[in-house]
C-alpha cells in the first residue's frame, strides 16, 4: 500500500477493530431488520466480521469493506431465516428496547421522533424494508443495493421508491 | 410533465438521474401538491438517515468484539 494514510491498517487485527468500530452498527441494523432478534443479529455480525478477516487481503480498503459487510449481513440474515421455520415477521413481536444513535442529548430530544420513524420502517413489507434500509438508512449506492438483493437496478429503484412513498404516507401528520 | 409523471419518476429525480429533470423542476414550480410530496419525501429521507438505524447497545458491542477476537485467537 502506498502513502494512503491507511498504513496503520496493515495489521489485520487493528484493521478488524477499526472496521468493527466503524461498521458494526450498520451490519447489525441490516441483520436485525431481517431476523428480528438481537442475539441472532449479533451472530450474523460476528460471522460477517470473521469472514471479512479471512479476506483481509482483498478487503483492506475501508471504502470497499463496508458494502461487502452489508451484503454479507443481508445474505447471512436470510440464511438465519431459512434455518428458522417459525419466523416472527410481525414487527410488534420485536424487542422493545432499541438504542438511539447520536449523542445522548439529541437522543433524548429526538427519542419520540426516532421511535416513530423506526416503527414505520418496521411496518414496511420485508422486500421493501430491506431495500430501504440498505439505500436510505445505510446509504448504500443504488447499484450496490441491486447487487446485494440480487435484483436489477430498476427493480431496486422501484422497491426503494415504494418504501419511501409508503413511509411518507404513514408519517404525514406525525413528523 | 404532470403530477402522475413526477410521482412515477420521483426516485430517479431524487437520485439525480432523471433525464427530464428540467421538466420536473418546471412542474414543481407550479404545483403545490407535488412540492408538498417532495418536501415530505425529503423529510422521510432525512429522518431515516438520522433515526432509522437500530444500533448495538454498548455492552453488546463490547461483548461482540471480544467474541470475534476470541474466535480469531482460537483459529490461529
Amino acid at each position: 500500500m502506498t502513502s494512503s494514510g491507511l498504513e496503520h491498517l496493515d495489521d489485520p487485527l487493528a484493521w478488524l477493530v477499526e472496521m468493527f468500530e466503524t461498521n458494526a452498527d450498520s451490519v447489525f441494523n441490516v441483520a436485525y431488520r431481517i431476523v428480528w432478534n438481537r442475539a441472532d443479529a449479533q451472530d450474523v455480525v460476528q460471522n460477517a466480521f470473521i469472514k471479512a478477516l479471512q479476506r483481509f487481503d482483498q478487503l483492506r480498503d475501508p471504502a470497499t469493506v463496508r458494502g461487502w459487510l452489508l451484503a454479507v449481513s443481508y445474505r447471512e440474515a436470510l440464511m438465519v431465516l431459512r434455518r428458522r421455520r417459525d419466523v416472527p415477521t410481525d414487527p410488534f413481536e420485536m424487542p422493545g428496547s432499541v438504542s438511539a444513535i447520536g449523542d445522548p442529548v439529541s437522543a433524548v430530544l429526538d427519542g419520540e421522533l426516532a421511535a416513530v420513524m423506526r416503527a414505520a420502517i418496521d411496518k414496511l413489507p420485508d422486500r421493501l424494508r430491506a431495500a430501504f434500509v440498505l439505500r436510505d438508512v445505510e446509504e448504500m449506492a443504488m447499484s450496490d443495493v441491486a447487487d446485494t438483493l440480487g435484483i436489477g437496478l430498476s427493480a431496486a429503484k422501484m422497491r426503494v421508491g415504494r418504501a419511501r412513498e409508503q413511509l411518507r404516507v404513514e408519517l404525514t401528520g406525525r413528523i | 410533465m404532470k403530477c402522475a409523471d413526477l410521482a412515477a419518476n420521483l426516485t430517479e429525480f431524487l437520485e439525480g438521474g432523471l433525464d427530464a429533470e428540467a421538466e420536473a423542476l418546471e412542474h414543481l414550480a407550479s404545483c403545490d401538491r407535488c412540492q408538498t410530496v417532495l418536501v415530505q419525501t425529503r423529510s422521510v429521507l432525512d429522518l431515516s438517515s438520522r433515526h432509522g438505524r437500530v444500533s448495538l447497545e454498548p455492552a453488546e458491542r463490547a461483548e461482540l468484539l471480544e467474541r470475534i477476537l476470541d474466535t480469531r485467537r482460537k483459529t490461529r
